[in-house]
């Protein structure tokens, strides 16, 4: 009975480990290498950066016009504005620094967490991630050019957006 | 001597005018060194030990210097500075530094993120104006010894309206 027990413990270790390789494994260390490179190339500096992020928003509001009402209380009405750059920026530099600690797994654990934190009480809609990884992976191209490897950017992405949402 | 006059003058002015984040002091050209002196460390892919080792260095130097500030942060795990939670909190200090410097062309923006980060550090008890002002010298310490090129007088001039700024919520 015990030696049952013991193998059938063994089994679902087994299972929970291959279910977080097939989570996950995408992402693994060189991916994440080349997505942190990739994302300093794209996330740029300035007024560049200010673009990209305005790019980003609005191909999001694109794709899900009615997101714009959370954005309501940091001028999302006008992606255009002081008030919504700042915003939008802010935005960035979270994903910022998740994609850079991408190799540091401890601390983008601890990113991960606060980021959800953030997020927990504003109810965002799974397909509005969705929306924001789509919309990354319309603008990222413009910005990295042929390089730009959207296999490692999805698994990597979901390795994010699956922190930030907490599921 | 007439020059003299002009500069005491415009340096009078300055010191009138520094505290709303985007004084003439902070000039085009200021904002400009400071950008360029600032991203150009942060190219290598490495970058996040950089960050992280370098943020890290900043906060523990405030600590050692104003010792009171050891509780503030408690809730990040200042006993293991080495560890996720501290080692996550460095690196959104870096990002937010990271993210002001490059709005610094555009004053609207900026003052928008300010303002946000204000609040943010208003909602902590404990937090003081000159806890503020000790960060921002340590950290005028500390970049000229990471970047090559340093232009002290561009980084103090940009820097005095940020950090007042920052600070502009707090009651003390």
């Amino acid at each position: 009975m015990q030696t049952l027990v013991v193998i059938l413990l063994g089994v679902v270790g087994v299972v929970f480990a291959d279910h977080h390789v097939t989570d996950y494994g995408e992402c693994d260390e060189l991916t994440r290498y080349k997505v942190k490179t990739q994302w300093n190339r794209a996330y740029s500096h300035g007024h560049d950066r200010e673009d990209f992020a305005e790019a980003v928003w609005r191909a999001v509001f694109n794709i899900v016009p009615e997101a714009r009402s959370i954005f309501k209380r940091v001028g999302g009405e006008d992606t255009g504005s002081g008030e919504f750059h700042a915003h939008a920026l802010r935005v960035l530099a979270g994903y910022d620094i998740a994609i850079t600690l991408l190799d540091q797994p401890e601390a983008l654990k601890a990113a991960l967490d606060h980021l959800h934190k953030q997020h927990e009480e504003r109810k965002i809609p799974d397909h509005y991630f969705d929306a924001f990884r789509t919309a990354l992976g319309h603008v990222l191209p413009a910005q990295v050019g042929r390089c730009f490897d959207k296999e490692a950017w999805r698994a990597c992405f979901d390795v994010i957006a699956k922190g930030i949402r907490g599921h | 001597m007439f020059r003299l006059l002009v500069l005491t003058a415009l340096v009078a002015f300055c010191a009138a005018k520094i505290g709303d984040g985007r004084d003439h002091c902070c000039s085009a050209q200021d904002r400009h060194i400071v950008q360029e002196q600032w991203n150009s460390i942060w190219h290598d892919t490495e970058s996040s030990k950089v960050k992280v080792g370098f943020a890290r260095l900043i906060l523990l130097k405030l600590v050692a210097l104003a010792p009171e500030t050891k509780e503030l942060f408690k809730g990040v795990d200042i006993e293991h500075p080495e560890g996720g939670a501290f080692s996550a909190h460095c690196m959104r200090i870096v990002s937010a530094l990271d993210m002001i410097i490059n709005m610094l062309d555009d004053p609207e923006a900026l003052e928008a993120a300010l303002e946000h980060l204000a609040d943010q550090h208003k909602d902590r008890a404990g937090i003081k104006k000159e806890h503020f002002k000790k960060f921002g010298e340590i950290l005028a310490g500390g970049l000229p010894r990471v970047l090559d090129d340093y232009n002290s007088l561009s980084w103090k001039s940009c820097f005095k309206g940020l950090f007042s700024q920052l600070a502009g919520h707090l009651s003390a």
